[in-house]
């Protein structure tokens, strides 16, 4: 375990970087990520931060983030809590009817909405024209969205850095799958395994896990046991 | 998070995420009528001919401010046979089948701002400018004895002393005894006296008054 690249964390903002000694970071499909970190200095509340994971000489920019708040436990020690703001960008109002309109049109618009770009993963998929009176916010337009065109597998997925909303009609990533390596592998439990911390190893990723294709749901960071769990999606939902 | 520190803002995002429809979609809404589509096409599911044009209204009956007006909303009829589109300015209720945003309908008018009088067991077809009963084979208006069946007594009892005219001075084979002009005369004295109860019924048709409603 100990030859396991150090994994560094970092929130970087307009002017500074905070380097973050602890960190528990949980990502999960459709959902907004969510970090506990302790800094060495107090941050601001309510800033936008970029959360940067170094790797390999790679530093990752995973996402936005919003802090939620900072309290200091002891010297120089800050408890930070911040908050993708993915739950904003679902709670904005949407009432648009728009008739005659496919998946990727309703999508588009509702993407258009908050000035992000829908990009289309996977096989595209068939949908009978529909006419649609969305009324309420962008979180029910994509349930209805959902429903109205019989989605099963398809899952969409916020970009915030890239100002892109993806649709992804397998459920995850289109890449080809990784094998999760044995020497990364720590244990196994109920409907995942824990590994070493890999940046890479994101939710919509999909791996090859006891020779299977899995596609990553859940993954939580925790910097005190060097640790990552990886929960696979599944299939049956 | 557990469930104290649940809170009711939570609590809704979670009943929404598990019931979708919920939001919004399971409420019967006022609406006002702008527009009424006219002209024959076939109803389809994804280009209703039945359609109209709507403004979302709040509880009190103001326009809904918030919503833009809602275009080639479908409209529902009482009965397959009624059709019946309500007015620019009429308030309907509007609700979405299956909790879907793609099945808005119209589903009944409402008679607010109208001047009304309800009569207990009855039907009433009144106020509209134009009224089209048609039947594609039989068209009965009244009960029983008393139909109007599109004057049917009438013409078969007319045929038969037409038929007698005709036969009149005539001889014939067989030695029946042939209509003469007293049996004639008494058979119109019949159709005379029973003219009324043969073709009339309690149905008046008329035209109304084109006075304004209120």
């Amino acid at each position: 375990m100990t030859d396991h690249p150090y994994v560094y964390c970092r929130l970087e903002t307009r002017d500074k970087i905070y380097e973050v000694t602890d960190y528990q970071i949980h990502q999960e499909r459709q959902r907004p990520t969510l970090a506990k970190m302790t800094l060495k200095e107090p941050i601001e509340k309510g800033i936008n931060v970029i959360l940067q994971v170094g790797y390999l000489n790679t530093v990752y920019r995973i996402t936005f983030l919003k802090t939620l708040s900072c309290s200091q436990i002891a010297k120089e020690t800050f408890d930070v809590v911040a908050l993708e703001p993915v739950r904003q960008i679902l709670d904005v109002e949407f009432t648009e009817q728009i008739r005659g309109v496919n998946l990727e049109s309703s999508l588009k618009s509702i993407a258009a909405t908050v000035g992000f770009s829908l990009k289309t993963q996977g096989a595209p998929l068939l949908t009978k024209p529909q006419n649609m009176m969305f009324i309420g916010s962008i979180r029910n337009a994509l349930d209805q969205v959902w429903q109205v065109f019989e989605l099963d597998q398809a899952r969409w997925a916020m970009m915030l850095l890239k100002q892109e909303f993806h649709l992804l009609t397998a459920g995850k990533f289109i890449a080809s799958p990784v094998e999760i390596p044995m020497d990364y592998f720590k244990q196994e439990f109920e409907g995942g395994v824990e590994t070493n911390i890999v940046p890479m190893f994101r939710p919509y990723t999909p791996v090859i896990w006891n020779g299977t294709e899995e596609i990553i749901d859940i993954a939580r960071t925790d910097s005190k046991t060097r640790s990552m769990f990886i929960t696979f999606a599944d299939k049956a939902l | 998070m557990n469930a104290k520190q649940l809170t009711l803002e939570n609590l809704k995002g979670l009943i929404l995420r598990l019931f979708p429809g919920l939001a919004g979609y399971h409420v019967f809404r006022y609406a006002i009528i702008k527009k009424v589509h006219e002209g024959a096409s076939v109803d389809l599911a994804i280009n209703p001919a039945m359609k109209v044009d709507l403004q979302f209204c709040k509880h009190d009956f103001s326009v809904d401010n918030t919503h833009k007006v809602k275009r080639n909303v479908r409209l529902a009829g009482s009965s397959e046979f009624i059709q019946a589109p309500p007015n620019e300015g009429t308030y309907v209720l509007v609700h979405f089948p299956y909790w879907m945003c793609s099945t808005a309908t119209v589903i009944a008018v409402l008679y607010l701002d109208r001047l009304v009088q309800p009569e207990k067991d009855t039907i009433q077809i009144r106020d509209a400018k134009n009224t089209k009963i048609s039947a594609k084979s039989e068209l009965i208006l009244g009960e029983g004895e008393d139909q109007a069946v599109l004057g049917n007594e009438l013409v078969s009892a007319l045929q038969t002393i037409c038929d007698k005219i005709v036969a009149l001075g005539q001889s014939d084979n067989w030695g029946a005894p042939l209509p003469t002009l007293t049996s004639v005369q008494t058979d119109l004295e019949i159709v005379k006296q029973t003219l009324a109860d043969s073709i009339l019924s309690d149905i008046k048709i008329g035209r109304g008054t084109d006075a304004p409603l209120i």
